[in-house]
């Protein structure tokens, strides 16, 4: 006999809330990509006013994490997924906030002084973390261990790209130092989107196993 | 590796070690059946309980968790046609070995039910009621037991001045305060509890579940209790019973750290039960 279906459910609820919040992270972080490719200013400030949705998910879905904590006593497995619940929408919310960073940082940057291999870089930056945050929903939605341990190995194209930056720019010297310490942030914005997928990764983890990083 | 409740790694214990270590534990049943008759009630009961610790029993109710705790001070031997086979050591020794003295045994392991139950007598009767058994006559002797006894069990400030009354008189939590000071007055080394606090409401509960925790730097606790919240606030290690069919006999489904056992359990039926979705 299933007991407590009162609050499965409302665990099963909070779920579908926090992927909601996902979905809405993912799209954030491809029109933030779109944003830098088309240099458009105006979605930038749109994906900017935006943030406030995700924000209200997360204090969705903590308080009423929290509020299911208090008052339900889970254990085990519920307890585990509660607290990851948790804790993913933080990581959702900050990749977001990165959005956010990486359309602050274009406001005084100068289409012209974008060379193609930036903006191809750029974009492929913001493909992967497009991917990476994708695969880490989807690794936490369909319990896949696999899948989320994999978010690691994912995650190194990234990095690899970042760190081009600091090489071409020091070897090219073409751009000047305003433009080129933009794009090291926004190059760092986009990586440390990666990293969030990585961290939602060993949560998930957590979640299924009961071991490894909480 | 899972970890002891002092969070130092220990190997996985195994539901059936072939040898008990009777340094580390007080109790030690091994490969314990129970029979009503010709009913199997317990099957292949398999527990370490460790001096110094409090040790809960949890599972659904006819799983035979009192079965075991009954067996533990044999009263079990009170019912007709109950039949064990097994062992369990107290200390090393076989309970149920030839000759073993059972009054001595209920001495050294004293049991509290689930509904108080103090004589119909006054309260400082009713402590003093096993000393003066074992032979304490002296008064002074007596008094000081009973006032020891009754300090122990959290219950002497609140009826240091009415001794001489009738211990019916008390309110539930009391007179479960005043049947554990019955059992510390004859000094025993472990005490067990079946269900103590399901008659209780929650701050009697917790003023037994307090106590518990000062009783166990003294004494060895086995508790078994209905409500798993209990299981997981206060005892170290935990065991987990059911029966798998209806008429089959209860036994041990996991046995480890409470911390084990409410964060990570190893077997699915336990997660099941603890989280609430089958019962």
């Amino acid at each position: 006999m299933e007991l407590r279906r009162g609050f499965h459910e409302q665990v099963d609820e909070l779920n579908a809330e926090l992927l909601r919040m996902g979905s809405v992270v993912v799209e954030t972080i491809e029109r933030t990509r779109q944003a830098f490719v088309r240099f458009d200013k105006d979605l930038c400030r749109q994906i900017v006013e935006d943030d406030d949705i995700v924000d209200d998910y997360r204090k969705r879905v903590e308080e009423t994490g929290f509020e299911l904590i208090a008052r339900q006593a889970p254990v085990a497995v519920d307890l585990r997924k509660l607290i990851v619940i948790m804790r993913l929408a933080q990581h959702l919310e900050r990749m977001a906030d990165l959005c956010v960073n990486v359309c602050k940082s274009m406001e005084s940057l100068d289409e012209q002084r974008i060379s193609d291999w930036i903006r191809e870089s750029i974009n492929d930056m913001g493909v992967k973390a497009v991917q990476l945050a994708e695969q880490a929903i989807t690794c936490y939605r369909t319990a896949d261990l696999a899948m989320a341990d994999d978010l690691e190995d994912q995650d190194d194209a990234i990095d690899r790209v970042n760190r081009r930056f600091f090489r071409e720019f020091k070897s090219t010297g073409e751009e000047d130092i305003e433009t080129a310490i933009r794009i090291v942030m926004i190059s760092r914005f986009f990586e440390r989107i990666g990293d969030n997928a990585v961290d939602v990764g060993e949560h998930v983890r957590f979640m299924l196993t009961g071991s490894g990083t909480l | 590796m899972q970890t002891d409740v002092e969070g130092k790694s220990v190997a996985a214990r195994p539901l059936a070690t072939p040898e008990p270590q009777h340094g580390r534990y007080m109790i030690s049943i091994r490969d314990l059946d129970l029979f009503y008759g010709d009913f199997k009630a317990l099957e292949d009961i398999n527990v370490d309980v460790e001096h110094n610790r409090i040790t809960a029993f949890i599972g659904p109710s006819g799983c035979g968790k009192s079965s075991v705790l009954r067996s533990i001070n044999r009263l079990n031997d009170l019912v007709k046609g109950a039949r064990v086979e097994g062992q369990v050591f107290l200390d090393g020794e076989d309970i149920y070995g030839h000759g073993y003295d059972v009054v001595e045994l209920r001495k050294r392991v004293g049991m509290v039910f689930q509904r108080p139950n103090p004589f119909p007598k006054s309260i400082y009767d009713n402590v003093a009621y096993g000393p003066r058994i074992f032979g304490v006559r002296d008064r002074a002797e007596l008094d000081q037991v009973v006032e020891e006894s009754l300090v122990r069990a959290a219950l002497w400030d609140e009826v240091k001045g009415k001794l001489k009354q009738s211990a019916i008189a008390l309110s539930g939590g009391q007179q479960q305060r005043l049947c554990i000071a019955r059992v510390l007055a004859v000094e025993p080394e472990g005490i067990l509890l079946d269900e103590p606090c399901a008659a209780l409401d929650p701050i009697a509960t917790q003023r037994i579940e307090d106590l518990l925790q000062e009783l166990k730097k003294t004494y060895t606790i086995v508790i078994v209790t209905h409500n798993m919240q209990q299981a997981a606030r206060l005892s170290d290690y935990t065991a987990f019973f059911m029966i798998e069919n209806q008429g089959d006999p209860g036994r041990i489904v996991e046995f480890g750290p409470t911390n084990t056992i409410f964060t990570t359990p190893e077997d699915e039926r336990t997660e099941r039960y603890i989280t609430g979705r089958f019962g």
